[in-house]
């Protein structure tokens, strides 16, 4: 089984830029537009930059979730979204513990990250990179990273309107 | 027309009349957008003799044509009025998020004429444009007004505000959004006081289109690799402005007791090299920024303890150098208190010339 991968930032490194949200969005829907990206970016002071990616979970509650089943995952281990399948239920995006499944008000169909690291080429602050639950253990031995992501789960995880 | 928000808020404050004008494309192909179509527009609205902080004056909102955009840098917004420091052509500009979801929300600029009575805010969703009743903020500082209004209208609101300063039309006083990132210069601060408008919020969830939709991320890609190669970057991001004391001690121009002369023998206590040392939590950009020159610092304990963006060199020249102070800490602490309601560049008495 391959390891499940996915991307994520550190919120000390991270400096807001944005750079990566508006990569996302320009890539994949030829726009800037942050509520078009997959990748999603919220300042919370003091001096924390959280950018919220798919966690790529090995019980993928949205998978679950999706009435239209266009959820699934592939062989390599992304969970995709079949757009022939979604019509924009929003399901996912309610089962998402992480904020990180969102509709496109353009397309009505849902958008997540597919890891395939555009925005992570991009970052001037290199705070962002692609990694697995342990290289992540190993990255971040103490757990700074993982604890800051915790303590602020409620404000970065809950959902709001066109964010 | 590609790349613009598309609309102008007009907004008269005395008669409460919001209106939408879509952007004039002849007369952004002549003044651009930003400070050139403020400056024609006031220049036709405001009469010869206008009181700075009477109702007859107009505060303008716009963003430049690159706001918005994924340009290295493109984050900024440009504020102008009658200055109430000179009674001229007054402008500032800042960086931030602001701007940005301004053109996010589909619009370039905001007119503001008139004056109101009571104190209100402008809180604008997308294509919903309101004026909201402010007496809840006036009297609380830019923190508590930026709290308050997230708290009302979503976290990823950005929002701009004048402080205490700006309410008691202090001559000085800055516009501030985003927290921490200021309008300082020619004291419009005072101008959005005399209007009684507190504060500009806002959500915006549009998107930016562009011409050349296949090559955009190429030619940023271009852009982005010639900045982070460039010599200057490093340091940039290391120190933010607080290394230009140490060049400016070396070159004899670091204003120093109170302009008598230029130089000035505590500048090593007061450089980026000393901030970086003990004070520096993190660097932090605006808007598309690859340079993250913004600093956050926090002191810990002692009379002077903080945490919040700071410093620039203006303020380390400013209430170091030029009062002979050499104390970081004190000088770290009157930056952030100067956010509460001055801006930094006031502080260093540009006051009226920017």
């Amino acid at each position: 089984v391959t390891e499940l991968k996915f991307v994520f930032g550190d919120p000390e490194i991270c400096s807001g830029c944005m750079i990566c949200t508006n990569v996302c969005s320009m890539y994949y829907f030829k726009v800037i537009s942050p509520t078009r990206s997959r990748v999603r970016v919220l300042r919370i002071e003091p001096a924390l930059d959280f950018p919220l990616f798919c966690r790529n979970c090995k019980d993928a509650p949205c998978i679950e979730a999706c009435p239209e089943g266009a959820l699934s995952r592939t062989s390599k281990g992304i969970v995709i979204v079949n757009n022939g399948k979604c019509n924009g239920t929003g399901e996912c995006v309610k089962a998402c513990p992480y904020n990180a499944i969102h509709i496109n008000p353009d397309t009505g169909k849902a958008i997540k990250c597919i890891q395939c690291g555009q925005c992570v080429d991009r970052c001037p602050a290199n705070a962002l990179f692609t990694t697995t639950d342990n290289d992540l253990a190993s990255r971040d031995k103490d757990g700074r990273m993982m604890g800051l992501y915790e303590k602020h789960k409620e404000e970065l995880y809950s959902k709001e309107e066109g964010f | 027309m590609l790349g613009v928000g598309g609309e102008i808020i007009w907004v008269d404050l005395t008669s409460r009349k919001i209106e939408k004008r879509p952007i004039d494309v002849e007369m952004v192909r002549k003044y651009l957008l930003g400070a050139g179509y403020l400056s024609r527009v006031l220049y036709d609205m405001i009469p010869v003799g206008t009181d700075p902080l009477g109702e007859k004056n107009v505060l303008g909102f716009a963003t430049g044509l690159l706001t918005g955009s994924m340009f290295p840098q493109s984050s900024r917004h440009v504020i102008a009025a009658l200055s109430p420091l000179t009674s001229i052509w007054g402008e500032s500009h800042a960086a931030g998020f602001w701007g940005a979801e301004l053109k996010l929300a589909g619009y370039d600029a905001i007119i503001f004429t008139g004056a109101s009575s009571v104190p209100v805010y402008l809180h604008i969703n997308d294509s919903r444009v309101e004026l909201l009743d402010a007496s809840h903020l006036w009297g609380k500082d830019v923190f508590e007004t930026d709290d308050v209004i997230r708290k009302t209208h979503g976290k990823r609101c950005r929002v701009l505000s004048i402080g205490q300063a700006g309410e008691n039309l202090v001559r000085f006083a800055a516009i501030m959004n985003d927290r921490d990132r200021a309008s300082a210069r020619s004291g419009l601060g005072a101008v959005m006081g005399s209007k009684k408008l507190k504060a500009i919020s806002v959500r915006g969830t549009g998107k930016i289109e562009v011409a050349d939709t296949k090559n955009y991320l190429k030619h940023m890609d271009e852009f982005y690799e010639r900045m982070m190669s460039n010599a200057f970057t490093p340091g940039r991001v290391k120190y933010g402005t607080t290394s230009l004391v140490e060049l400016m001690q070396h070159i004899g121009r670091l204003p120093s007791y109170n302009m008598r002369q230029g130089v000035f023998d505590g500048y090593d206590k007061i450089s980026g090299d000393a901030i970086n040392e003990k004070y520096l939590v993190k660097a932090r950009s605006d808007w598309s920024c690859l340079q993250r020159c913004g600093r956050y610092t926090a002191v810990r304990s002692g009379p002077y303890s903080f945490e919040g963006g700071a410093p620039e060199f203006e303020t380390q020249s400013s209430m170091g150098s030029r009062c002979g102070n050499d104390n970081l800490e004190s000088v770290l602490f009157g930056h952030h208190l100067a956010y509460y309601f001055l801006g930094r560049h006031n502080i260093m008495g540009y006051g009226g010339m920017g």
